[in-house]
């Protein structure tokens, strides 16, 4: 255990060098906020409704996946890739720890860090923006979002290991990268609520894992979602399913590992 | 029980044949032709406990390949190996705490930091008492001579600075094997031979194995009482260092100072001619010819100096490989 907590607190310490890189990157997450805020001021600033969510009700939606976005998708696994290319995943793989455990330590480093920028964020956006914000009192809907919001987590690790173990069998990892970043934009729900959609357009989405990564656990801290232990549970089966994809991915990539590079 | 074991190891890749030019690259986008290219051929040998073993072999040879299925990094086409009683494919952390893989051109310290907080890591990985880390850390920064670097971002260390840093991290944990893969490469004179010099001194002071591949000759000369030689995926000999000279150095090495300079043309008329360098020439020849050569040689060329000798370690070796090759 002490060997993770280590890794977090050096991860941490790598991190603060890259403070520039960072600042970058926070701002970039603000613009993330400020064009979809633009966008909707735009069309419903001056009243009205679309799709049954009025000015206010987008503010609220995006406010949240805002500051979820930090805590479910703030990722370092996204180097997967480029350690299986490079051969540099040598170097855990020859290690006494769990190559999943490492990164993950990583990941939640990441997220840690990408937290302590919010603190200074939220205010910011407060008191600019004054989006209304709806703090949930009900203690079972804080719990199942708390549930919803661990399992997000895990999911997102667990699709970046897929994605990252692609690079066991092949050099381009960029582009399905790339193309699983564009689709997540939309199939998470981070640009606009989901249930602004067709019913069959959401039903094929729900096909997917996306919308359980930032969509569900939002509304359910909302409490906006009928039946919320049948999103739990749905939740949960997708995050077995992609944890044993992830799982059968590497050990098959593994074996093909040719920790190349010397 | 021998300390490693290696049965038959083979392992083979998939090489993917590109075919030159834009037009090839095209083409590559449709249809790809892989070849499978045998890194090591059934390769065995037995390591004792405490035993320095040097692989030698050109670049290419399987020597780097073999170090690697060796510590669980790649999985074996066929055969099978086990190290510590492991199967080091399974990668038991009770197996990767006892062994230790230092590879010349990969840092395993973090970048951004100093060469410190890479050595605390490594303690809490492997589960040192704060008495060992303590013990085993001082012991080795003064076999290194790095007291006043650890401080210090790796990324502002010199090569030779880095490389100590990476063996003193390598080696806090006292593993029972140390793999070391060409871990002198690139290193000036002076490191290279502090670098060996530790190698030397550490195997003497620590029980345990040590692996190491170079293709450095003066590596294995230095460090290795017992070497096995790779070429081409293949062991060509597995014993004691000084029994090559034996088996495969013929005849005798004979070396000519010039009181001025003579063509190679002209050299190449004598028997066995091998390099001439400045006013140096060397041949090498059978045993019992030697003395009728030599006497040659001082009649007919302008000599200041004749030195007749057993052929080096390097010649031998290098000779080998080109038997090898020509085969």
């Amino acid at each position: 255990m002490q060997k993770y907590l280590t890794i977090f607190s050096v991860s941490l310490q790598e991190f603060f060098t890259y403070r520039l890189n960072f600042v970058m990157w926070r701002i970039r997450q603000i613009f993330a906020f400020l064009i979809p805020y633009f966008l909707w001021r735009s069309i419903l600033g001056g009243g009205g409704e679309i799709y049954g969510y009025a000015f206010s009700g987008i503010m609220t939606y995006l406010f949240g996946t805002t500051i979820l976005r930090s805590l479910v998708m703030g990722s370092r696994t996204v180097d997967l890739g480029w350690m299986i290319n490079s051969g540099y995943l040598s170097i855990p793989l020859m290690k006494p720890l769990s190559v999943f455990k490492f990164f993950f330590t990583r990941d939640l480093a990441d997220k840690l860090f990408n937290l302590s920028f919010i603190f200074f964020e939220i205010p910011l956006i407060l008191l600019v923006f004054r989006p209304p914000v709806f703090l949930q009192t009900d203690l079972v809907a804080v719990l199942i979002f708390t549930a919803s919001l661990i399992m997000a987590i895990l999911l997102y690790f667990f699709i970046n290991i897929i994605f990252g173990s692609l690079a066991f069998w092949t050099r381009d990892v960029w582009a399905p990268r790339f193309l699983l970043m564009v689709i997540m934009e939309f199939a998470t729900g981070a640009m606009f609520p989901l249930d602004m959609l067709s019913s069959s357009l959401t039903r094929v989405l729900y096909f997917t894992p996306f919308p359980y990564l930032l969509f569900v656990p939002l509304k359910l801290y909302l409490g906006e979602l009928t039946s919320p232990v049948g999103f739990l549970a749905a939740q949960l089966g997708w995050l077995l399913v992609i944890y044993f994809l992830a799982r059968a991915v590497w050990q098959k990539g593994l074996h093909s590992y040719e920790a190349e590079g010397r | 029980m021998p300390t490693i074991i290696a049965d038959g190891l083979t392992k083979n890749y998939q090489v993917y044949r590109k075919q030159q030019g834009l037009k090839g690259s095209l083409k590559g986008i449709f249809k790809r032709e892989y070849e499978t290219k045998e890194a090591v051929k059934d390769i065995s040998f037995l390591v004792e406990e405490g035993e320095l073993l040097g692989f030698i072999g050109p670049n290419g040879a399987g020597k780097t390949t073999t170090l690697k299925m060796l510590s669980g990094l790649l999985h074996p086409s066929a055969g099978k190996t086990r190290v510590l009683g492991f199967d080091p494919w399974q990668r038991d952390h009770a197996f990767l705490k006892q062994i230790s893989l230092v590879m010349g051109q990969k840092n395993q310290l973090w970048w951004d930091l100093p060469a410190i907080e890479s050595f605390r890591l490594a303690k809490d990985i492997y589960g040192i008492t704060d008495q060992k880390y303590k013990k085993t850390l001082n012991n080795l920064v003064d076999m290194l001579g790095l007291e006043d670097k650890l401080d210090i971002q790796v990324r502002k260390l010199s090569l030779g600075e880095r490389m100590k840093a990476e063996l003193i991290a390598a080696l806090l944990h006292r593993p029972k094997i140390l793999f070391l893969d060409e871990p002198t490469i690139g290193l000036d004179v002076i490191v290279q031979r502090s670098v060996r010099k530790f190698i030397k001194d550490y195997n003497s002071e620590f029980s345990g194995s040590i692996l190491l591949t170079s293709h450095y000759m003066v590596d294995v000369q230095e460090l290795c009482k017992r070497v096995i030689i790779i070429n081409e995926g293949e062991i060509l000999f597995d014993g004691l260092l000084a029994d090559v000279v034996k088996k495969f150095g013929h005849g005798k090495e004979i070396q000519v100072t010039l009181t001025k300079n003579v063509t190679t043309k002209q050299l190449k008329s004598f028997p066995g001619f091998t390099k001439k360098s400045g006013l140096t020439a060397s041949f090498q020849v059978e045993s019992d010819l030697s003395t009728s050569l030599a006497t040659r040689l001082l009649t007919n060329l302008p000599v200041s100096d004749i030195t007749i000798n057993d052929p080096s370690v390097d010649d031998v070796i290098r000779s080998v490989f080109e038997k090898t090759d020509k085969v």
